[in-house]
């Protein structure tokens, strides 16, 4: 058996390098943290400027929808504290008081700005057991 | 008494599966034929129970027999006949089982069709009736769809509405399974070619055909899925990176892989044990796939446990997993002696880098797919990895895929001669330079997209003029007419030509992809009955909401119509449809669709010109016009008054992914036909120095 050419090693440490390089950058640049209200809370001033995935329930009477500016502001909560959050865009027709939903964007320490508003979907290939009860967490299935 | 003759047969098949998986293996070790035959009609015995079970499914559930539990959890009566009767794949114990009927159906025609190889076919079937095992006591046990329901509910939840939303559900995922599933065939050969150690003869050549039929349909599958969501989940997108779609894409990309190392592998006779490690590892990335996807564990590594088949298959992916491992390590350098590339600039190592890719896409891909489960496992903090990073590393390595492309077929086997390249290389790279200054020129703007379509010009030139390089040599050497001569070349070497047609299939899907990821417009508007909005370039008017019942749901309609530079181009209807005992509306897009719509138009007689007049503007006369209607403040005393929140997306060129997609199809079903047998060619005539390059290639 010869030995690969000293090239071709080359080659393929060039691109196991590169990729390393644009596996690290792409998941430094786009990892989101999922978490709640509360646990934004309690990160203090750690999370000003973040990056978060932001998930909780809508409360009722705290919506108010700018059609001319396209945004929603609402007020987000979680069993153990509550979060205002403004979103861009005119939110989705299944967005309502009282539901469950994510939103992506940037903490600023008192706001949550929201560039995405995602409406919360249970998943769907959850094999269904008898007996179990899916958590109330207001989903669309 | 539908159920119970259900379970029956799975429980049968079971029993027959396993032991025609031990008679199989025994008579491999033992080379007896008899057994070996007792071990064969046992594959046909299961494929007929668990035909059997699927056809018992079927009537229950379209006799709404809600004793049975599959047809309570997803069978309802207001359900259509049609989504009642794909329901079946709709969730997750009757899809298992429509894996385990498609297994059993493969496993039949591997052994119909495959008459050689008569030391390895035993091992290949009992491996084939091990998985077998497997699927069918998942079926028996722990996901068993036909386990009784009491006391009877008077109806059932009926299917998950997203899934009962187009028509196209019946086609792609069984497409997308058969994919899935097949890859079970060329696995099975591989590792039986492994159990049986010993030098290869022409195992690959067995494998190639056999993965060959699961990639093509994985191909069809994973573009009817992307057109699916384009159609019916409406965020104007047909790929979003998430784990259902990446599982689809990982053992494609290997399966891919897997088809061009094989050309080294027979040309060269290099790269044997990476070769056959990228069919195993296509099989593992397939049940890897089924697993993620079916058993919960993306949505949260704790929501997987509460089922108990979660756990089942991860324990079978563990078990498949170190099997093929330890045969590969053990077994692998049997498989002959390895040569070694010599790293000068020819048609191997163009392929050894396309592998190198290939796996370097599917390792960020899996990595970026699993990444959060693992971090979920190891610091239980819940994060998600975005399409950003997809895109991010995705993206250079697909230029650099597409390059490859371009150059692969130009270098010749063994050493290349600068002279060929340049007469082979430097045209093309012309005409893609040109095109990128010509697009430059009208105004085309986008350094993504121009890149890409320069290149894929480059590409292009490249493939066509290979192809009329063959058909000259061809007509030289026979003095055929030019027709006939490409005709009779196509013939005696379909795998060839069907693989260039698979790459120009790609080609169109690449600049689908570019062209709408860069050029898409988007823009929403609240519009009161009559009142229009602006957007690229076409008018949008809202002209009043419909509501209008249907027997399973109300579909909430909004009117639209469509005009550019004063032509009416249709109206549209996008829908919120309110299903019963479901709160929340599910949103259904109206598209037009390029360039099928314009291909439509020239069947019902109207004339295309005014359709095409855009390109002479230096405007792309390919765009899809996407509607959604976001919301609506339903007056229902006058709803046709009520104004509508509606959201336009104008997506170039998505249209041509859809044609790519389907000559892909084309190109892998012309590389299954059998080569047309050579004819004699007078000696006088014959080259047969280029007849040896060129046709047997």
């Amino acid at each position: 058996m010869r030995r690969p050419a000293r090239s071709l090693i080359a080659g393929t440490l060039v691109i196991a390098v590169a990729l390393g390089f644009l596996v690290y950058q792409g998941l430094a640049s786009s990892l989101v943290y999922y978490i709640t209200p509360s646990e934004l809370l309690a990160r203090g001033v750690h999370a000003d400027g973040q990056h978060f995935r932001l998930g909780g329930q809508v409360v009722p009477g705290t919506v108010h929808i700018n059609r001319t500016m396209k945004t929603v502001r609402f007020l987000m909560r979680d069993p153990k504290g509550s979060i205002h959050v403004t979103s861009q865009g005119i939110p989705p027709p299944l967005f309502r008081a009282g539901m469950g939903v994510v939103v992506e964007g940037t903490w600023t320490g008192a706001l949550f700005r929201a560039t995405d508003l995602l409406v919360k979907h249970c998943s769907t290939y959850r094999a269904p057991e008898p007996g179990h009860v899916p958590p109330p967490d207001n989903c669309v299935t | 008494m539908t159920g119970l003759l259900g379970h029956l047969a799975v429980l049968l098949a079971l029993i027959l599966a396993i032991t025609g998986a031990v008679l199989s293996y025994r008579a491999g070790r033992q080379r007896d034929e008899r057994l070996a035959a007792i071990g064969r009609r046992c594959a046909v015995g299961v494929l007929v129970l668990v035909a059997a079970a699927v056809l018992l499914m079927e009537v229950a559930l379209v006799g709404h027999d809600f004793s049975v539990r599959y047809v309570a959890d997803e069978g309802s009566r207001e359900t259509p006949l049609y989504y009642t009767i794909i329901s079946l794949w709709g969730a997750l114990e009757g899809s298992i089982l429509f894996w385990g009927f498609l297994l059993s159906l493969y496993t039949v025609a591997f052994l119909r069709f495959t008459r050689r190889l008569d030391d390895l076919m035993p091992y290949a079937t009992a491996i084939l009736l091990g998985i077998s095992s497997f699927f069918l006591f998942v079926i028996a046990f722990p996901g068993d769809p036909f386990a009784p329901v009491r006391p009877v509910p008077a109806d059932g939840n009926g299917p998950n509405v997203l899934l009962q939303n187009n028509p196209m559900m019946g086609i792609h995922p069984p497409l997308l399974y058969l994919g899935y599933v097949g890859l079970a065939v060329p696995y099975a050969i591989a590792m039986a070619a492994l159990i049986r150690g010993g030098p290869e003869t022409d195992t690959l050549r067995l494998i190639r055909r056999w993965s060959l039929v699961p990639w093509t349909f994985l191909s069809l599958g994973i573009i009817g899925g992307m057109w699916w969501a384009y159609a019916v989940l409406g965020w104007g997108g047909y790929w979003s990176w998430d784990a259902v779609e990446n599982a689809s894409l990982m053992p494609w990309l290997v399966t891919t892989a897997f088809l061009h190392s094989l050309q080294v592998q027979e040309r060269r006779r290099m790269l044997k044990t990476w070769t056959i490690s990228l069919i195993i590892a296509a099989f593992l990335f397939s049940v890897l796939g089924t697993f993620l996807t079916r058993s919960g564990v993306i949505a949260s590594v704790h929501s997987f446990t509460q089922s108990s088949i979660g756990p089942i298959f991860l324990v079978f992916f563990a078990v498949v997993l170190v099997g093929s491992l330890g045969l590969v390590f053990a077994r692998g350098h049997e498989l002959g002696a390895p040569a070694a590339l010599d790293g000068t600039i020819c048609r191997e190592t163009a392929f050894l880098f396309n592998n190198l890719l290939l796996v370097a896409i599917t390792f960020t891909v899996l990595l970026g797919t699993i990444f959060p489960l693992i971090a979920e496992a190891l610091q239980g903090a819940q994060l998600s990895v975005g399409a950003p990073y997809f895109n991010h590393v995705a993206v250079p390595i697909g230029f650099a895929l597409l390059f490859l492309m371009g150059v692969g077929p130009a270098l010749p086997w063994g050493v290349a001669r600068l002279e060929d390249l340049q007469y082979r290389l430097l045209p093309a790279v012309a005409v893609g330079v040109a095109v990128v200054l010509m697009l430059l020129l009208i105004g085309v703007r986008g350094i993504g997209a121009l890149v890409t379509f320069g290149a894929a010009a480059f590409v292009l030139t490249v493939t066509l003029g290979r192809i009329l390089e063959d058909v000259r040599a061809r007509r030289r050497s026979t003095g055929e007419g030019p027709v006939a001569g490409a005709g009779h070349l196509f013939a005696a070497n379909p795998r060839r030509y069907g693989g260039y047609l698979v790459h120009l299939g790609v080609l169109l899907v690449v600049v689908g992809i570019a062209a709408s990821q860069v050029y898409q417009v988007r823009a929403d508007a609240l519009l009161k009955p009559g009142q229009s909005m602006l957007v690229d370039g076409y008018t949008i008017r809202y002209d009043g909401f419909r509501p209008q019942p249907q027997s399973n749901r109300m579909v909430l309609g909004a009117q639209v119509s469509a005009f550019r530079g004063g032509r009416m181009l249709g109206t549209f209807t996008p829908s919120l449809n309110v299903y019963p005992g479901q709160a929340e509306p599910v949103v259904t897009p109206a598209v037009r669709e390029e360039p099928f719509d314009l291909v439509a138009g020239l069947f019902s007689g109207r004339n295309p010109l005014p359709d095409l007049a855009p390109l002479f503007q230096g405007r792309n006369p390919f765009e899809d016009l996407y509607f959604v209607l976001q919301g609506v403040d339903a007056h229902m005393k006058h709803p046709a008054t009520s104004p509508a929140t509606i959201q336009v997306f104008v997506n170039p060129m998505v249209g041509f992914i859809w044609l790519g997609g389907i000559i892909i199809g084309l190109g892998g079903i012309t590389a299954l036909l059998p080569a047309a047998r050579r004819r004699r060619v007078p000696a006088e005539a014959a080259q047969p120095t280029l007849l040896a390059e060129e046709v047997t290639a």
